[in-house]
């Protein structure tokens, strides 16, 4: 039932604005693949442009296979849950779930039975006779899926179908709709600028930027190997360190960070054939430690800035080498120790040198 | 200190004064406002043939209403004629929101502003150049001249209510309309036209309540087979007072009056 979306070479533009450049990307059938970039990137012209709603200036999409860049959305076997979910305000909750089928001209029976499914599967059974203005935000979000699903697309296109709700709501939703994808085994798209959601629920990452692709892979490896700077700042937060390679052992390159810090780090992780490039430095894998006199320069450090979150707390350091550079730090937020870290203490920076990603691109992208 | 030598003037006073005053100029505008309207109906019932005196209560002017075959045939054409302006205004009125709502063309703001003129030309004006325009023509007074006349006139009043209504619609209705399979037209007619229908429904009654009342439009584009009430009434007024046109007007005021009340259930019901 679900279908595999290839995009090859796609592009858009708008008189001389360029919205979206090549993009080539597969989507597999059943996968839950998510585009996700800051607002403005294009991954919303991106999804617009799979529903029907735009045509690419060039390019082709194919669903299965069959080339669709040409057809009208509503002869596209793919259904969309919009942002703020735009359901119908003169119709129920069975009539917004309903109209697909009505007009696609499904028989009375089956179209009752498929609505029916569909209102079970978002656990709306009850709500069927209720309005939208009569719902909660989650409720409306529900009713917005129930109403895309039960068109058994061969692909759902999901447009920040979160934004609308509070924090709390938003995880609860999130976990839903995964179950969901899982349930169906239909292709899902997701279109968000949250990082967050898109770690949490995807597949696969696309990462956008400027209208062209500049990632894509799981979560785990967009977050943990990123391929470029804007990936690895966008995608969590990100200490970019100016690094070297002075030397090679078994196994391993040795590197010397900005700040003075010297590493050995394991060979697969430095790109090959580059004498420098930067490391990424994830907050979590900064370990600061207090200072107790000791002369060692490398990984000093003093406490700039202390923002307490709850959970953990997020320090700024500035390093003291000279180079001005300053790093993000996570600590477990205790009650105990937080003295050593209040700003203005020194502290030595240690960062694990296991888990450090260097970024195997040419230094800054060149200009677009 | 001292007993306060004017217990009248509390600190409370002013206010109250004032409260007090502005109740009594609402119902003095009021009054100004429906008191001829009341007389109106009052003497409507009036038994007397000529002057002002009350000379008992009589329904007589009404019943001889039945016995005025050109007062009733004046009353049907108005409803013809209001009911027929109606339709058109709605449907041009509608169609030419989505118009200027939906698509970009050239001289689109040129178009938007010369529809909404109407609206706001001399009566007289209008009447004179429809006249013109329809002796140049060749065309024959009658109906049709009537009905033009009115809906050239009240379609911008329909357009105007959908206009604003399309503009607080979330622009994503149509684009869900059609990812759900809808043609252009079908996205119209089964999502956008419902979402529309209050502000339809307001716009037609205003043209309705316009082409039932208007007189001087009517003047210069009917024939005499074609008059409408209005103008049969301002025909008689001329030659002279008549009760019988006192309870015409009443009735007449019945029919604007259920208009009005329609309308402020719509609102109710849109909310």
């Amino acid at each position: 039932m679900s279908a595999r979306i290839e995009l090859q070479g796609v592009g858009k533009r708008y008189g001389a604005v360029t919205a979206v450049r090549d993009v080539h990307l597969t989507i597999a059938a059943g996968e839950f693949l998510t585009l996700l970039g800051p607002s403005g990137c294009g991954k919303t012209t991106l999804l617009r442009m799979i529903a029907g709603f735009e045509t690419p200036t060039a390019g082709r999409i194919l669903l299965g296979g069959d080339d669709i860049t040409g057809v009208p959305p509503h002869r596209r076997p793919v259904n969309q849950v919009f942002q703020g979910y735009a359901l119908f305000p003169h119709l129920s909750v069975r009539g917004n779930v309903a109209f697909g089928l009505r007009m696609r001209g499904v028989a009375p029976a089956e179209l009752g039975r498929r609505v029916d499914e569909a209102l079970a599967l978002v656990a709306l059974e009850a709500l069927g006779e209720r309005f939208p203005h009569e719902l909660s935000g989650g409720q409306r979000q529900r009713v917005a899926v129930a109403r895309a699903v039960v068109c058994q697309p061969k692909v759902l296109l999901l447009d920040e179908p979160f934004s609308a709700l509070d924090a709390k709501l938003r995880q609860s939703m999130r976990a839903d709709l995964q179950a969901l994808q899982r349930r169906l085994g239909m292709t899902f798209v997701l279109v968000t600028h949250d990082q967050d959601e898109a770690l949490a629920l995807s597949d696969r990452i696309a990462v956008v930027n400027a209208g062209a692709l500049e990632q894509v892979g799981p979560p785990r490896e967009i977050y943990h190997r990123p391929a470029t700077a804007f990936v690895a700042d966008f995608v969590g937060h990100a200490n970019l360190l100016p690094a070297e390679r002075t030397g090679e052992k078994v196994g391993r390159v040795a590197v010397r960070l900005a700040g003075g810090l010297e590493l050995e780090v394991p060979a697969e992780r430095w790109p090959s054939g580059r004498r420098d490039t930067r490391a990424v430095v994830r907050p979590e894998q900064v370990v600061l430690r207090p200072w107790r006199g000791e002369e060692r320069a490398a990984g000093r450090a003093r406490v700039t800035a202390v923002e307490f979150r709850g959970d953990r707390e997020h320090l700024q350091v500035a390093l003291h080498d000279g180079s001005g550079l300053r790093l993000t730090a996570v600590h477990p937020g205790g009650e105990g120790d937080t003295a050593d870290f209040t700003v203005g203490a020194e502290v030595t920076i240690e960062i694990s040198a296991d888990n450090l990603w260097f970024l195997p691109g040419t230094e800054a992208r060149g200009p677009r | 200190m001292a007993a306060p030598r004017f217990p009248l003037l509390s600190p409370a006073a002013g206010p109250r004064l004032l409260a007090a005053g502005l109740r009594g100029w609402t119902a003095l505008v009021l009054v100004f406002l429906y008191l001829p309207v009341l007389v109106l109906v009052v003497y409507s019932f009036n038994a007397a043939r000529l002057g002002v005196g009350w000379e008992g209560f009589s329904g007589r002017w009404y019943a001889e209403l039945l016995q005025q075959g050109p007062l009733q045939r004046a009353a049907l054409n108005s409803l013809v004629v209001a009911g027929a302006t109606t339709l058109l205004s709605v449907v041009l009125g509608t169609l030419g929101a989505w118009l200027l709502h939906r698509y970009r063309f050239p001289g689109r703001d040129l178009l938007e502003s010369l529809v909404n003129l109407p609206m706001v030309m001399p009566e007289i004006l209008l009447g004179i150049s429809l006249l013109v325009l329809f002796a140049l023509a060749g065309v024959g007074l009658g109906f049709t001249t009537v009905i033009i006349g009115h809906v050239t006139f009240s379609f911008p009043f329909v357009l105007v209510a959908v206009r604003a209504r399309l503009q607080g619609l979330d622009p994503a209705l149509e684009e869900a309309a059609r990812d759900l399979g809808a043609t252009p037209w079908g996205a119209f007619r089964h999502v956008i036209l419902p979402a529309l229908r209050p502000a339809i429904l307001a716009g037609g009654l205003m043209a309705f309540l316009l082409s039932w009342d208007e007189l001087i439009v009517t003047y210069f584009t009917a024939s005499a087979a074609s008059a409408t009430l209005p103008l049969k009434v301002f025909g008689l007024a001329k030659v002279g007072l008549n009760p019988v046109l006192n309870a015409l007007s009443a009735l007449f005021l019945l029919v604007t009056l259920a208009g009005v009340a329609f309308s402020t259930y719509l609102r109710r019901a849109a909310r």
